[in-house]
């Protein structure tokens, strides 16, 4: 086990952290959450990709990098609305 | 072991610890403008210790390139979706986010 695949190991009880907010808050709380939940995907992917040292990882980490924020953006927009 | 190596480590290390406690603030926090200081610190601080880390080991090769890229990408969109959650959030509390007219905010 190599420090990267450590490093990505340690990152997920941030997602347990992210699952508890998305339980028990209010709506825009959540989104919030998502959108850290979203940061830390990306994070690990970067780091299984240099653990494993296979680059596709790379590539998904990358795409969820982009579709995020754009995926968060829309549902904020609709939640702007939905007064 | 060099020291490229090491300081990777060190650098991987800020940066886990650095998403951790982000992680943790989102949780521990009551509102939503508190939380998103620390959503804030988990786009900006935490991905550029470890794009720095991977740079380090990898170089400009095709790992690095693409972490560089997605480093920029985090970057970039997370202090966006921060405005845009603080704005969403003042949206439906308030009905608008402009100042209303009883508040006292002070020009600077």
């Amino acid at each position: 086990m190599n420090p990267w695949l450590f490093a990505a190991l340690a990152l997920l009880p941030g997602f347990l952290a992210c699952g508890v907010v998305l339980w028990r808050a209010t709506l825009i709380n959540t989104v919030v959450a998502l959108n850290l939940a979203g940061v830390l995907a990306t994070l690990e992917f970067a780091l299984l990709a240099e653990g494993f040292q296979n680059t596709t990882f790379f590539e998904l980490a990358l795409v969820l990098a982009v579709l995020t924020p754009a995926g968060s953006l829309v549902f904020l927009r609709f939640l702007e609305r939905w007064v | 072991m060099t020291w490229q190596e090491i300081a990777a480590i060190a650098l991987l290390a800020i940066g886990v610890v650095l998403e951790l406690l982000a992680c943790l603030g989102v949780l521990v926090m009551n509102t939503v403008y508190d939380r998103l200081h620390y959503a804030g610190l988990a786009s900006l601080l935490g991905p550029i210790a470890i794009a720095a880390a991977v740079l380090l080991v990898e170089a400009v090769s095709m790992a690095g390139i693409q972490m560089i890229l997605l480093t920029a990408t985090l970057v970039v969109s997370g202090p966006i979706i921060t405005h845009a959650t603080a704005r969403t959030a003042r949206v439906r509390q308030l009905g608008r986010w402009e100042p209303q007219p009883d508040e006292h905010i002070e020009e600077v």
